[in-house]
């Protein structure tokens, strides 16, 4: 058990293909365009956006266990 | 930090091991947010040094959405840019040689610090850009203290997960190989960051 416990550096991953590349770009235009459109009804401030993100940021750091 | 939610044992063995289990989460929490919270601080009194031009009160949002948008890319295994970070873990020598609970106190203080252990995505540094950039010593330990509790408050849900050995194997396994989904995560909540960002410059900061 121990073994797997052991303070490990995160495992590489894969490359992705110049296809699946291509369509995170798309997903990442897409998101983009989608925060422009929420600021513009004034949904969310910079400040609630980096709350947010450190929200996620602190959430995502235990991938590291 | 498995090891801080691991209950063994009999029946009466678990009932002791869920209190003990309950009290290291506690410590673990405590630390980890107060040095969160800390890191946070000072930050946002680095931020109090910057110059307060209109042109920096532009620059630093367009700089901060650019790179949003370039994180967001990392994240999503586009491009590749640099993650300054020390790449090492809590000392694990700690877990033999001191009381569980103050284990659990100085992990959460270690981790708590961010830049001390590995940095898993690239929104930590954003964060941090952003303490520093819009950041009041206050406002800056109240971000941190939000990384803190993130990370804080999973480990609470993690472990109620946990209750045998092979429970946290099993669920340390998910999580390894779910750390691609997690990027991807990450990816998308940065690039809808750096839209939202962005459109202040010409909405009006």
């Amino acid at each position: 058990m121990f073994s797997l416990m052991k303070n490990q550096p995160p495992i590489k991953e894969l490359r992705l293909s110049p296809a699946l590349k291509l369509r995170r770009l798309v997903l990442a235009i897409g998101m983009t365009i989608l925060g422009l459109t929420l600021a513009f009804w004034n949904a969310l401030s910079i400040l609630e956006v980096l709350f947010i993100l450190a929200f996620l940021s602190g959430i995502s750091s235990n991938w590291s266990a | 930090m498995g090891s801080i939610a691991l209950p063994v044992g009999d029946r009466v063995v678990i009932t002791n091991q869920e209190r003990r289990k309950f009290f290291d989460l506690l410590f673990y929490s405590i630390g980890i947010i107060f040095a969160a919270a800390v890191l946070g601080a000072f930050l946002g009194l680095l931020g109090t040094w910057l110059p307060i031009t209109p042109l920096w009160q532009i620059g630093k949002v367009a700089l901060l959405g650019i790179l949003c948008l370039l994180y967001a890319l990392h994240e999503l295994q586009i491009v590749t840019l640099p993650t300054p970070q020390r790449k090492q873990q809590v000392p694990e020598k700690w877990r033999y040689t001191l009381p569980r609970s103050l284990t659990a106190l100085f992990f959460g203080l270690l981790l708590g610090l961010g830049y001390i252990t590995f940095i898993i995505v690239g929104t930590f540094y954003i964060v941090t850009i952003g303490a520093v950039f819009f950041g009041t010593p206050l406002l800056g330990a109240i971000l941190f203290g939000l990384f803190g509790l993130g990370r804080a408050s999973s480990m609470w849900l993690l472990s109620s997960s946990m209750k045998s050995l092979e429970q946290v194997e099993y669920t340390i396994a998910r999580m390894t190989m779910t750390t691609a989904l997690v990027h991807l995560a990450n990816g998308i909540a940065l690039a809808l960051a750096g839209g939202v960002i962005l459109s202040k410059l010409w909405l009006g900061l």
